[in-house]
């Protein structure tokens, strides 16, 4: 009899049945989360509502500064207010209105002085009113016009229930008197002459699939990766930590069978957690309890349901591919924890593959069914709302399933006793961050805060002095303080800690010759972007603006050789010497391109600094150095901006664009990897 | 009959060398020649890092060697691991149960991957939990065992398919006294003419008592092979601590001739 999968499945689900966290996280969460979702939240919301409905609230009106008709009419009003009640007082001794009104609108004004005028009218409206919510006051305006200041405290919701009903009051009023003034001029409403009228022309199923198609993707990939990630963690990591998958692995069981079983076992309970989740969505709006907003109340019926469920097929290959992926994460986990520390990645990059299908405007072709997750969930949300285009949600299907196909034969090979024996596991590095990997962590956040706080406000100041101070006083000390820092607590070598202990002239070769392709491999990761988050213009040129009226080589100064020297220096550098201390070295390169990233400080180009960031410190680790990093660096910046900018572009933009650079990209690559340096990746000690 | 055939295990000039980044390779394994033969219990015996766990993992299949060859039961191991596999039983100090299986059901599941038909497991079960004395624990999960309890579950699992060969590495590490008695206990009862026992260890006084032949593994090599008595003839010394003292002496000695001087 031949040990099947099937054995290795049911083991695993066994001891998932029986632990407790397994259940919640794969069975009660998924179908509870919409009851308590909308149900909860509407309830809150009643009850809010009906507390502040029910709330006594007071405030103080000086009407003095109004024609004595429109007060009288105010005051009445007012008086007709229920729950709300309103005393005349005199507030001219209230000064500096319109000071804090105007400060609030000055953005360039100081802060500090801002602060302490609104701190100073503040201290007057609470020694006037200590307990009122709101206070009225008319004062006459530049023009003469009478204004009505309102002043309430945007803090407290009471303060804001109250200037909601006095603001709804003088609405009406003005609403009266302009309709009393038409038709006292036109002697008639014109208002009345036509009315609107609006009709859905989708019909009910539609639109109830149309809106929960927007979410459920993101919905249905949170919910199995959390469901999932426990019967994947305890496959694996777990069972790495406990010994028993050394035991498993000297079986008469080839490695295939059993990560097959497992992974089985995996893609069942994400797909239970899942269908729960799925039912408890169908059994939430079948009961009515799904705000219009979340799936258009009363457009349930059979039709939607057969849609739900072709939608749920579509989707299936991303449950096979999310199955999968938390599979060989899991699997490189030396312990739980470890692999618990893995997770938030694969969340944020399901997240991030899925989000785009929550915007009506991205349409599912066959480029984007191509992308996995993307595909299907685009198929899933066009199902749903009964606009699915058959040839590219096949394709959705298709792509999607052959990757997990192909990351399914690799989890077999992380089922290698000899890699499992060779990286024992070690407390000191899955327990506690090593202390270099948490300085490098904390001084490239530093200098992400540093930049912000301190680079840009120079740069608003002064550009070209801002620029310079900003990369060869912060990021450049920041890089040679953490590096002798490093150096001293590590009893390394300063230089080596730079990353600058060998020069590795064939990489740097090979780096520039890399550049121009890159340019144009960017340009189509922004093209590609564009589609999601439209750009302001393409490029680099409009964050230029200001840089237009220097010459090139100051330009290039600023832009290519100072990000090139400095910013290798901190982040592949002294920083990427103190991540590959820790248990992982990809993470130790995505924390570094994510720091690079978000120093950048642009939503636009988030993705191309992070890929930029990634490739550089590879490109450290490849060359043993990073003078390579820098070229590549100072090339990349310096053929952008050639590329973009102005006259220069007309002259350099077509050569570094020609598709002849390709070419070069690859020798580059090759001159890299023949290269590359293998063994040590850190400092040694001195 | 060639000696891999007519022996429970043989090895030829099986090296391991690991690749160790920022110190080059490590030789874990020195051109080891070992032979075991059925009937007999064999002691791997040396210091923390001589190469006892690489040797025993190898013959597991669980590592590939560098160079040479390695029979278990006749079959080259790296030919057909899975077939070696199901002809060895293997248990070290580092393997685990899995916390929420009871014993019956942690047996059954090895049974299974083991292939043994339902019946025959079933009635195979019956007899480990007689033999291993497992009646009172039986229904309780493997994670509410005691220590002792533990080790005779996973001796349990590791002979459930009665295999001829059986490896153990250091098998007593972390185990209290009554654990150790048990064991020692149990790797004395398997010594029948059709079985081969070969275990690790740095306890002297475990390899004295169990052992037929004794290797002493040093550095990766192995000083010398044999029983106690050919052992003490070799080194003129009587209490096994001082005959291993004498053979690491005279390869520490012979090591720093052929050293050249710095």
């Amino acid at each position: 009899m031949k040990p099947s999968w099937l054995d290795v499945a049911k083991n695993e689900l066994l001891r998932l049945v029986r632990d407790r966290r397994a259940l919640f996280l794969a069975v009660v969460l998924p179908a509870l989360l919409y009851p308590l979702l909308f149900v909860g939240m509407e309830k809150l919301e009643q009850v809010g509502e009906k507390t502040l409905e029910a709330r006594e609230l007071t405030g103080l009106v000086d009407l003095s500064g109004l024609e004595p008709d429109l007060a009288d009419e105010l005051r009445e009003r007012f008086g007709n207010l229920e729950k709300l009640e309103l005393t005349e007082a005199d507030l001219s001794q209230l000064n500096g209105l319109p000071d804090v009104v105007r400060s609030r609108r000055a953005r360039a004004e100081d802060i500090e002085v801002r602060n302490a005028r609104a701190e100073a009218f503040s201290l007057q409206m609470d020694a006037l009113a200590p307990d009122a919510d709101l206070a009225l006051v008319a004062r006459a305006g530049p023009d003469g016009r009478p204004i009505l200041w309102m002043v309430f405290d945007g803090g407290n919701v009471g303060s804001m229930e109250a200037q909601n009903r006095v603001e709804d009051t003088l609405d009406e009023l003005a609403e009266e008197q302009r309709r009393d003034a038409l038709i006292a001029g036109l002697g008639r409403d014109p208002a009345e002459d036509y009315r609107v009228e609006t009709i859905d022309a989708a019909a009910p199923e539609d639109a109830a699939g149309a809106a929960l198609g927007r979410f459920l993707p993101l919905i249905a990939v949170l919910v199995m990766v959390s469901g999932g990630a426990f019967a994947a963690l305890d496959a694996f990591a777990a069972e790495r930590e406990n010994g028993t998958l050394e035991t498993l692995l000297v079986q008469p069981v080839p490695a295939r069978t059993l990560a097959v079983g497992k992974f089985a076992a995996v893609l069942l309970v994400a797909v239970i957690a899942w269908a729960g989740n799925a039912a408890s969505l169908l059994g939430t709006a079948a009961a009515g309890l799904l705000p219009e907003a979340a799936g258009a109340a009363g457009g349930f019926d059979a039709q939607l349901l057969g849609r739900v469920g072709l939608g749920l097929l579509l989707f299936m290959p991303s449950a096979v591919l999310i199955a999968v992926a938390l599979c060989l994460v899991s699997s490189r986990a030396r312990s739980f924890r470890e692999g618990q520390n893995y997770l938030l990645p694969v969340t944020l990059a399901g997240i991030a593959l899925v989000a785009p299908a929550m915007s009506p405007d991205v349409e599912l072709d066959v480029v984007l069914a191509c992308v996995p997750l993307l595909g299907p969930s685009l198929a899933l949300r066009d199902a749903l709302s009964g606009n699915l285009s058959l040839l590219p949600a096949l394709i959705a299907v298709v792509a999607s399933l052959v990757v997990a196909a192909l990351m399914l034969t690799r989890l077999a090979s992380t089922l290698d006793a000899e890699r499992l024996l060779a990286e024992a596991p070690s407390k000191a590095s899955t327990r506690t961050p090593l202390a270099a990997v948490r300085r490098s962590q904390l001084t490239g956040g530093a200098a992400v805060l540093l930049v912000y706080l301190v680079g840009m406000r120079l740069q608003a100041w002064d550009l070209v002095p801002g620029l310079l101070i900003s990369m060869w006083g912060i990021v450049l000390g920041l890089a040679v303080w953490l590096g002798l820092l490093h150096a001293k607590r590590e009893g390394t070598s300063f230089v080596a800690e730079l990353g600058l202990s060998t020069v590795n002239p064939l990489a740097c070769l090979g780096a520039l010759l890399l550049a121009p392709g890159l340019v144009q491999g960017m340009r189509v990761l922004l093209e590609f972007q564009g589609r999601f988050i439209p750009m302001p213009t393409a490029g680099m040129g409009d964050e230029l603006a200001g840089l237009m009226e220097l010459s090139v080589p100051t330009l290039l100064l600023l832009i290519a050789v100072s990000p090139g020297i400095c910013e290798e220096l901190l982040m592949r550098g002294s920083v990427l010497s103190g991540l590959l201390r820790g248990p992982s070295r990809v993470q130790a390169i995505a924390m570094q391109a994510g720091l690079f990233a978000i120093m950048h400080a642009s939503v636009h180009r988030l993705a191309i600094t992070f890929v930029l960031g990634a490739l550089l410190g590879v490109l450290r680790l490849g060359a043993g150095t990073i003078v390579p990093c820098m070229l590549l660096h100072m090339a990349y910046n310096g053929l952008q901006l050639l590329s973009t900018t102005g006259v220069v572009a007309a002259r350099w933009g077509e050569l570094i664009l020609h598709p002849g650079w390709w070419a070069a990209f690859v020798v580059g690559l090759a001159l890299i990897w023949s290269s590359s340096v293998k063994g040590a990746l850190l400092p040694k000690k001195s | 009959m060639s000696d891999q055939d007519s022996h429970a295990i043989v090895t030829r000039s099986l090296s391991k060398v690991y690749p160790t980044p920022g110190k080059g390779e490590v030789r874990a394994l020195d051109s080891l020649d070992l032979t075991c033969s059925y009937g007999e219990i064999y002691g791997l015996l040396g210091p923390n890092g001589a190469g006892k766990s690489t040797a025993l993992r190898i013959l597991a299949t669980m590592l590939e060697p560098t160079s040479g060859q390695a029979w278990v039961h006749g079959i080259e191991v790296g030919d057909d691991p899975l077939e070696v596999r199901r002809r060895l039983g293997f248990l070290s100090a580092t393997t685990g149960l899995y916390a929420r299986l009871d014993p019956r059901e942690t047996l059954e599941y090895f049974g299974k991957l083991h292939g043994i038909p339902a019946p025959k497991l079933k009635d195979r079960i019956d007899e480990l939990i007689a033999a291993f004395k497992m009646e009172s624990f039986l229904d309780r999960r493997c994670e509410q065992l005691s220590s002792g309890q533990k080790q005779r579950v996973s001796i349990a699992r590791a002979v459930l398919h009665d295999p001829a060969v059986l490896i153990l590495d250091e098998p007593t590490t972390g185990l209290d006294i009554l654990a150790t008695s048990d064991m020692i206990e149990f790797i004395s009862a398997r010594k029948d003419g059709r079985r081969c026992v070969l275990f690790s260890t740095h306890v002297l006084s475990e390899a004295e008592r169990l052992c037929d032949r004794i290797g002493v593994l040093y550095k990766g090599k192995l000083l010398g092979s044999g029983t106690l008595a050919e052992l003490r003839a070799d080194t003129g010394k009587e209490w096994l601590d001082d005959v291993f003292r004498e053979l690491v002496a005279r390869a520490d000695a012979g090591s720093a001739e052929t050293t050249p001087a710095r």
